[in-house]
């Protein structure tokens, strides 16, 4: 067990190309953190230099109290648990696992122990005799797991571990390495361009882009409180909806202009405004799928922020329903995230009402929030 | 052909190649790291890489072995490899075309995959074929179904769609499965190519327009 801090970290490659910027974080002892962003964002470059698969430019980097620069990934105490989960097919699983031990001339008794006991922590002990081929996905996906257990190690790092499983095994295998990790009580830093893997799954969020961390915070913060619109727009599924509006006084009011729309913004939401030279300026307006209604009660409650809307397509999900919007001023669809029973029909036109407690808005130009918390 | 008693009755080339020149030949460090079977031969290229005649009659199996031998050697060393995968050979005398085979694997996958760890030849047919399409042809294609501008049309998820669609052969739920969206929002993506290129991926025959076209190298 183990806390990693990383300093200043830098990964500039030849030609002046740099992956990661700046990036500065202390990770406590046991703590899950998750690394998400788009591909390319220098997610698992940092993972990379974690383990010491990439070589660090600049800046610092301790595991436990040790500075871990120049040491060999061997030598690191960390395993890792990488995207392909391959296996040795001719090896079988208890094999498996215990080859990186061997490797590491671990003696064999030690071996036994620590590969039963893994394979006891993951529900594969039935397994240990069979080879890959006659293992599921799942099953592939706990052996990996398992080999990683197994080096016992300070840190465990995973990239991107469940997105070569399907849909339904990534749910199920989320929800293993999160029991995993209080069972462990051992640091995982983890990385996923899957913004759900990371809400879910995660103590703390560090979003990226661009090699460069946009927000540290915990999952329920970062999708409450984005400190940008790359933040909130990246955080969410569906995506938060952006309106580009203008704020302008009218008599008491302060009201968001987009199209031929035009909606109150309540004054809790102005007292906010982090400069109250906003209003009467072009700002940016978000507001999550969830918090657009169709239904008669939210139109009275929100009867000033009501919108007029063409109906594209409507997703039946079950337990919800999404409806893609169209309207005037505003670029793309809006999607709404409603109750299943909404009579609202593809080719319909409708009104939808904002809950304008929740909306959220962005500088123009610096697209960071305008909001305080 | 007469066995050869020692040697693999079949066996598949592996040609392993590190991202960057590591501090220590990489046989060595593969003499350290993989697990090697009986049968298995491990030598030098002298070109820096590593080729390995692997006893096995099953290319996949045998990339799933290169796979693994990948991760061990980057979690151990940090060393990055790439391996090309041959098709199946018997007796001695058939390596070298084994060779040539995992070293095109390599090659095409440098330009079609440049992502994929390991590249295995027999998988690389449509490529090759995509390959021999003259450049003014290939061109032509290109501009008639993604018109002058393909990258707008080629985005990140145009592209993701595609290969997932096919990857699923063609099957709208198995593809929205595995790509954790709602079927309607496949459907609407779907349309869209349609809409843009006048090929509907659900047609077998667009489909394969579409995969052709798609994959073939941009001009120089």
């Amino acid at each position: 067990m183990a806390s990693v801090s990383l300093q200043h970290i830098y990964k500039i490659y030849s030609g002046n190309v740099t992956a990661v910027s700046d990036f500065t974080l202390d990770i406590e002892d046991k703590e899950f953190i998750v690394l998400v962003g788009p591909s390319g964002c220098g997610k698992s470059t940092t993972l990379r230099m974690v383990a010491g698969l990439e070589e660090i430019s600049d800046g610092e980097l301790y595991i436990g109290d040790k500075l871990v620069n120049d040491v060999a990934p061997k030598d690191r105490d960390i395993a890792m648990v990488f995207q392909n989960y391959a296996l040795y097919p001719h090896m079988t699983v208890y094999d498996n696992m215990a080859f990186g031990l061997k490797l590491r001339k671990t003696p064999k008794d030690e071996i036994k122990r620590r590969v039963e006991e893994a394979a006891k922590i993951l529900d594969i002990a039935h397994l240990l005799n069979r080879k890959p081929k006659a293992l599921s996905g799942g099953q592939r996906q706990r052996v990996a797991l398992g080999r990683a257990i197994v080096r016992e190690p300070k840190v465990f790092l995973f990239d991107e571990p469940l997105s070569n499983l399907d849909a339904k095994l990534r749910v199920a295998m989320r929800t293993e390495i999160t029991k995993l990790h209080q069972r462990l009580q051992t640091t995982f830093i983890y990385v996923t361009h899957d913004q759900t893997e990371a809400m879910t799954m995660a103590s703390r969020i560090v979003v990226m882009k661009d090699g460069v961390v946009q927000q540290v915070d915990t999952p329920q913060n970062l999708y409450d409180y984005p400190t940008n619109e790359f933040v909130a727009g990246f955080i969410g599924s569906p995506q938060m909806n952006f309106f580009d509006v203008k704020l302008e006084r009218e008599g008491q009011d302060v009201v968001a202009k987009f199209g031929n729309n035009k909606i109150v913004v309540p004054s809790s939401k102005i007292g906010k405004f982090t400069d109250e030279s906003y209003i009467g300026k072009e700002v940016v307006m978000g507001i999550r799928p969830e918090n657009i209604h169709d239904s008669e009660e939210k139109l009275a409650e929100f009867a000033t922020a009501t919108v007029d809307v063409d109906v594209e397509v409507t997703e039946l999900m079950g337990s919800e329903t999404y409806l893609y919007l169209s309207t005037t001023g505003k670029e793309g669809n809006i999607v709404a995230r409603v109750d299943p029973r909404s009579t609202s029909r593809a080719g319909s036109k409708i009104k939808i009402a904002l809950d304008t407690n929740r909306l959220h808005f962005f500088d123009k130009e610096t697209e960071k929030t305008i909001l305080n918390k | 052909m007469a066995e050869v008693r020692g040697l693999p009755e079949s066996s598949c080339v592996v040609l392993l190649r590190p991202e960057e020149k590591p501090e220590r030949p990489l046989t060595e460090i593969l003499r350290e790291l993989a697990p090697l079977e009986e049968n298995d031969l491990l030598a030098e290229d002298g070109a820096g890489r590593a080729l390995m005649i692997k006893a096995g009659a099953d290319p996949e199996e045998i990339a799933e072995f290169a796979l693994a031998l990948i991760d061990t050697v980057e979690g151990e060393t940090g060393v990055r490899l790439k391996a090309g995968v041959s098709g199946v050979h018997g007796a001695p005398e058939e390596w070298p075309a084994g060779y040539r085979e995992a070293l095109e694997a390599l090659e095409t996958g440098d330009r079609f995959h440049p992502k994929a760890p390991v590249l295995v030849y027999s998988h690389q047919m449509l490529e090759r074929m995509a390959e021999q399409i003259p450049a003014a042809t290939r061109k032509a294609l290109r501009r008639q179904v993604f018109g002058e501008h393909p990258e707008r049309i080629l985005t990140e998820e145009t592209v993701e769609t595609a290969e997932h669609f096919f990857e699923a052969d063609l099957n709208l739920s198995v593809a929205a499965r595995r790509m954790f969206v709602h079927r309607n929002t496949l459907t609407y993506r779907l349309d869209r190519i349609r809409k843009e290129t006048g090929l509907d991926l659900r047609v077998f025959r667009d489909a394969v327009i579409f995969r052709l076209v798609m994959m073939m190298p941009e001009d120089e």
